[in-house]
């Protein structure tokens, strides 16, 4: 009598297919957070003195890692915010002329735009010499350009976020008004307004409450993706604070070899961040394949 | 009632302006003689940048081919590559760890995975060449291409596959027959994203490159630290038109989150 055994893998094709994934998606991902880790313990590295938590005290002793890890949150979280209530105000008020003709293209343009090139414009146009700093001295309101108001490199990250912002608002005004055809939001408050719901009160209590529930992921998502941004915040920002994408690479290309571990401990804390945003993520929406109904 | 729809139709255009506006802008920096403060408009027009990237002559011109070769092999290999492995996560019984496990890089920043990952493309010898880029373009592509293609895997597929191997068919018949003509359109959106993935990356590929892979995005990175906006323009031309063309063919290639 043969007892049949539980295999990992159930065909050589299979195996092929999850080691692929295994070698390209997580072994990386592990071998980089063990790195760094290590590194920062002590364990390893160039000037490793064995198994210390000295780097991570000075690491976090240092205002510097703060101010980076606030400047981030702060910049993340107002893209994010103006974002949500750009995107909905076009949705709820633009949300028929913008399916259509010119303008209805030109909301997928700035979906082409790479970062470092959306940075360099906003660089080209908001500087103190820049497009609307020209505008402003033609018309009479400044007498110079050093006169302008400084919204590249400045310590609230205006530029940056301006950037950010141009970047998202498009991409979920169209998100928007897809979840709004999608999820018949039009009926919903349809039915509202029978039951004696004023216009404002169709969209606080009816509209928005769906489209945020269905875009929370993605919206959530993006919050990511705009604290780990590098190029924007290189060519808008300044030297403090710095984004921690920004500063991690400054500390691991300087050429005092003591910031190193510092810089793999402030990268080790962003991906502390990002797992628990995932996690976050994870509870709210369920990640099923169809196969599973 | 005309009155309001007469004033959103007119805020719709003046907002199509200011979306429209950047790329106008950046095509005239690119041909503009000199254009300095406080002139709204160019002191004077020239195609010379254009005629010489067009002719060769101009050192942006081996970068435009890096650049293309690179997000070529990326798009392809990140596709191909996604597009088998998802098949088998999506029928694993694990399948929803996978799938979760396959967010975690692509959603990390790019330039933070560079990081932690130098030491591994230096000790492989890896780091400043295109491959060693190329390679770590795709640890960021490939996991987005298995998480775009897990909507594509169902129970309709799978009975697909199996009544083409009851039928008599090969495992390779099954994919050129079947799966591959099935996917075909997502199989494109695939494609063209991890493209822009890769034609829009500056962190990583700085990091990993070490600066020597001189992609266009690094291209325009040093001609905004050289103070030269002109060459910065012309090169910025050369990394939006790709993603243009692809709008005018179908919007839905440019309209999925790559981040």
């Amino acid at each position: 009598m043969r007892i049949s055994e539980k295999k990992l893998f159930n065909s050589k094709p299979e195996a092929a297919g999850i080691l692929l994934f295994l070698v390209l998606a997580v072994l990386p991902l592990l071998l980089g957070i063990a790195y760094a880790l290590l590194y920062s313990l002590g364990a390893i590295g160039l000037i490793n003195e064995g198994l210390t938590l000295a780097h991570w005290q000075r690491a976090l002793n240092d205002m510097e890692f703060w101010y980076s890890l606030g400047y981030t949150f702060y910049i993340a979280l107002t893209t994010i915010s103006l974002t949500i209530i750009s995107a909905l105000s076009l949705t709820f008020f633009l949300r028929k002329p913008l399916q259509r003709g010119v303008p209805g293209f030109s909301l997928y343009v700035p979906l082409a735009l790479p970062a470092i090139v959306v940075a360099f414009l906003v660089f080209q146009l908001a500087s103190q010499s820049g497009f609307l700093a020209r505008i402003a001295y033609q018309l009479g309101w400044i007498a110079e350009a050093s006169a302008f108001p400084e919204w590249v490199n400045d310590p609230y990250g205006t530029g940056i976020i301006a950037a950010h912002t141009f970047m998202a608002m498009p991409f979920f005004t169209l998100y928007f008004i897809n979840i709004y055809d999608q999820e018949r939001i039009t009926e919903f408050s349809h039915v509202a307004r029978t039951l004696g719901a004023s216009r404002l009160q169709q969209i606080i209590r009816v509209e928005i409450p769906i489209l945020l529930k269905r875009a929370f992921p993605t919206l959530t998502l993006y919050t990511i993706f705009v604290m780990g941004s590098y190029e924007i915040p290189l060519i808008l920002g300044r030297q403090s604070p710095q984004m921690m994408s920004v500063l991690i690479i400054r500390k691991l290309r300087k050429f005092s070899l003591s910031t190193i571990p510092e810089a793999y401990i402030t990268g080790l804390v962003f991906i502390c961040v990002v797992i628990l945003l995932l996690i976050l993520i994870f509870k709210k929406r369920t990640f099923s394949y169809d196969l599973d109904h | 009632m005309t009155s309001i729809i007469n004033s959103k139709s007119y805020i719709a255009r003046v907002l199509a302006a200011t979306f429209l506006f950047p790329v106008v802008y950046l095509l005239m920096l690119s041909v503009a003689g000199s254009w300095l403060f406080p002139q709204l408009l160019p002191d004077s027009l020239t195609f010379q940048r254009w005629i010489d990237l067009l002719t060769g002559s101009n050192e942006l011109f081996s970068s435009l081919f890096l650049s293309l070769a690179i997000a070529l092999a990326v798009a392809l290999l990140s596709t191909l590559g996604g597009f088998y492995s998802s098949k088998h996560l999506a029928y694993h019984p694990k399948r929803s760890l996978w799938m979760r496990l396959s967010y975690f890089p692509f959603i990390l920043s790019p330039v933070i995975y560079a990081a932690l990952l130098y030491f591994y493309f230096i000790r492989a010898g890896l780091s400043g060449s295109a491959v060693g880029v190329i390679l770590g373009q795709l640890l960021i592509a490939y996991p987005y291409s298995v998480i775009l293609f897990s909507g594509f895997w169902s129970n309709r597929v799978q009975q697909m596959e199996q009544m083409v191997h009851t039928l008599g068919g090969s495992r390779w018949q099954t994919y050129r027959r079947v799966l591959f003509p099935m996917a075909q359109g997502l199989l494109l959106v695939c494609f063209f994203q991890t493209f822009l993935i890769s034609w829009f990356e500056y962190g990583l590929t700085t990091l990993i490159g070490v600066g020597k892979v001189q992609t266009l995005t690094l291209k325009v990175f040093q001609y905004i630290n050289e103070a030269n906006f002109y060459n910065a323009a012309l090169s910025s031309s050369l990394l939006v038109l790709p993603p243009v063309i692809l709008l005018y063919f179908n919007k839905k290639y440019l309209f999925k989150k790559r981040w």
